[in-house]
């Protein structure tokens, strides 16, 4: 009964009741959106780097070299010499190494060069590996794996041709026309930024740059094709010119998309220069000697990281505008449940009549106390439910664009622990706010002149 | 003494502040199933002596029993249960909830009250409907969209619904016109009769007086003279001398 005294009590105040669970709605929807947001950054910010032991790159700041060679965010100055690889790969503990070598972009979307380990070894998340859903892995340098966000945003089907762009942005006038790449492999998403990234080999990458800066290199890297171009093509001729064919009936046929023999895999220049090296080892227990003993490395200037600590660390920078964010949102919706219980209050007025009424109906002036509470708890109730569905839409509709241009990956679930904690809380301030219209209500009661 | 008085008030003291003492009744009764017409203008401490009455109020001092029970020494929830089980009041006005059905405002006067006490008799409803001219399909109107003389009757219907055996009237037609009022007056007794309940009636019209087993002034119970009673008291003294005939 005192549930239907509150309904329509509500009712009958419909347009500050409404007013009212507009601003909760949008206050405890902005304070859902952060800690949804707060929380899914943090799962895949972690989730996009797993099963590397170790990053190795040229001596810089463990951040930086982190952004770059994981998030491909921000620059490392210096590169290293492709030989080092083979240094790190001498330790008896280092099971297997991916070059990487980054700096170019194809219309916006980063370009990774580096080899057919990137797909064997390189994990994400829970130690997912990386799937390749169409097509293969490098059989010929002007070969290119696009991300599954890459494919679908750029429109790329297997066959189709890609031009590098020199440097990073979406807008740049350097080209490497002369040596266009091919779509050989497509990745299934990932929801890291691999899904984002245009992959080529090590090889296509040097001979891009080759063709316009380094000609003497080039030439270098040729002379050494040439070695070993007998092991490396022998499945590529006689169909080198039948390209145009698969495009139409691609789907069934990846398996069979022929390299091209005159850009073999050759072997690598040892002075190519690369961006970073993902280690992984056999042994994990060593990876602490193993970082000290790169790091205090006389010869080559270089840094080593453990992902997963530096991950952290970066998420403690991170946390403090996560923190800031949260608080803020906290006290907008304590401001909207203080809005809340002045409405109750600006009603209390009108509603000596009522609570008279119901006093001298017998209901006790705790049973007042517990209709204002009731009245409130339903306010916000309502308001937490229309959050939640709007939330729901707005990730719904925007989980896209976030993904690709924030490299945000979210889910719609919003039933965490910490967000029922969160809505658990809004109840409590609830209360607390409208004790004061509430315990007005009693005292009213209490001394409740009858006219 | 043999018969319970539906109301016994025993020196009593009653003040909201010390400095401005509002009633001193040294004693008043209220027989059993009788009707009594208590006369009192406004701010003469009318209606906090009935609160004290329905046990909304304590008296600093003295006793009060409403049937047998002393409800002065009762806890704040014993009375107001007490107060929703026994006794039945309609004001001037503001009797109803504005916002709620008939139906429903005739439900929350049963659900305040103690469950046993409930009539399950299904066609009390409908006898108390048919005794005020009510139809059945007021029941589903809202209070607020009701004329003023279907919400006292209404509220009469509320008051009675838990079969109270104490009904406390306060200006009930003051909002009525002349015809309307005889007509209210007549339901009012017809359903005491019906009802077999006692009936307080308080009033400063003393055109209604008619029919009352009993008429009281409060000034000739309470000791303390407040100034708006005196001034208001001035010419209808002769009136009172009519009451003696029930003061047994």
């Amino acid at each position: 009964m005192l549930f239907k005294v509150a309904l329509e009590s509500l009712k009958n105040r419909r347009s500050s009741v409404l007013l009212t669970i507009f601003a909760l709605t949008i206050s405890i929807s902005l304070l859902l959106t952060v800690e949804h947001i707060r929380q899914q950054a943090k799962v895949s910010f972690t989730r996009t780097v797993s099963g590397v032991d170790l990053i190795v790159g040229p001596r810089t700041g463990s951040l930086n070299l982190l952004l770059f060679s994981v998030y491909h965010k921000g620059s490392v100055g210096s590169s290293m010499e492709y030989s080092t690889r083979a240094l790190l790969s001498q330790n008896k503990n280092v099971e297997w190494t991916i070059p990487v070598s980054l700096g170019d972009t194809h219309r916006g979307f980063t370009v990774l060069g580096t080899t057919n380990d990137f797909f064997q070894h390189f994990k994400y998340g829970l130690n997912q590996p990386l799937q390749i859903v169409q097509g293969r892995a490098f059989a010929a340098s002007n070969e290119a794996v696009l991300g599954a966000t890459a494919a679908k945003k750029l429109g790329y089907r297997l066959l189709d041709g890609l031009v590098l762009s020199h440097g990073l942005g979406s807008v740049s006038f350097k080209q490497h026309t002369d040596f266009p790449f091919k779509v050989v492999g497509i990745l299934a998403a990932t929801g890291t930024p691999v899904d984002e990234t245009v992959h080529i080999p090590l090889q296509g990458l040097a001979a891009a740059h080759g063709v316009k800066n380094h000609t003497q290199k080039s030439s270098f890297t040729k002379n050494i094709h040439a070695d070993k171009h007998d092991h490396d093509d022998e499945h590529g001729h006689g169909h080198g010119h039948g390209h145009g064919e698969y495009h139409s009936s691609a789907e069934h046929q990846f398996s069979s998309i022929a390299p091209n023999p005159k850009y073999p895999l050759s072997q690598i220049s040892a002075t190519e220069p690369i961006s970073a090296i993902h280690v992984g080892l056999t042994n994990p227990v060593a990876v602490l000697s193993l970082q000290q003993k790169i790091n205090q490395n006389q010869e080559i200037p270089l840094s080593a990281i453990l992902p997963g600590i530096v991950l952290n660390e970066l998420w403690q920078l991170v946390s403090f505008i996560e923190h800031l964010l949260l608080g803020i949102a906290w006290l907008i919706v304590v401001s909207s449940c203080i809005g809340l219980a002045t409405m109750l209050l600006a009603s209390m007025r009108e509603r000596t009549k009522e609570i008279a009424i119901l006093r001298t109906l017998g209901a006790a002036p705790t049973r007042i106390f517990f209709l204002l509470q009731i009245e409130a708890l339903g306010i916000v109730l309502t308001a937490i439910l229309i959050s939640l569905m709007s939330v729901t839409g707005m990730l719904f509709l925007l989980q896209n664009w976030l993904a690709s241009t924030l490299g945000l990956y979210l889910t719609l679930n919003l039933f965490t622990l910490s967000t029922s904690l969160i809505l658990l809380g809004i109840l409590a301030v609830t209360c607390i706010c409208t004790l004061i219209p509430a315990i007005r209500g009693y005292q009213d009661a209490l001394t409740n002149r009858l006219q | 003494m043999d018969k319970l008085a539906a109301i016994h008030i025993q020196d009593c003291h009653f003040a909201y502040t010390p400095e401005s003492p509002i009633l001193h009744i040294p004693s008043f009764i209220v027989e059993a199933g009788t009707t009594v017409f208590l006369r009192g203008p406004s701010g003469s401490g009318k209606s906090t002596l009935l609160q004290l009455c329905t046990g909304m109020l304590i008296p600093q001092q003295g006793q009060i029993s409403i049937l047998g029970q002393t409800i002065s020494t009762l806890s704040a929830s014993a009375r107001d249960r007490f107060r929703a089980t026994h006794i039945g009041v309609v004001l001037q006005q503001f009797n109803l909830i504005d916002y709620l059905s008939v139906q429903d405002n005739i439900k929350l006067a049963q659900h305040f009250a103690k469950p046993e006490a409930l009539d399950k008799h299904p066609d009390y409803l409908d006898e108390l409907l048919k005794a005020l001219h009510l139809s059945q399909n007021i029941l589903q109107q809202k209070a607020n969209a009701l004329s003023v003389g279907q919400q006292q009757r209404v509220a009469i219907l509320r008051a009675l619904i838990n079969r109270p055996k104490l009904l406390i009237v306060d200006e009930p037609t003051s909002a009525l016109d002349e015809a309307a009022k005889t007509g209210f007056m007549e339901m009012l007794f017809r359903l005491q009769h019906l009802t077999d309940c006692t009936l307080l009636f308080v009033s400063h019209d003393m055109r209604l007086t008619q029919g009352f087993d009993q008429v009281i002034d409060l000034a000739d119970i309470n000791h303390i003279a407040t100034s708006s009673m005196s001034t208001a008291h001035t010419g209808i003294t002769t009136a009172k001398i009519k009451t003696a005939k029930g003061a047994q």
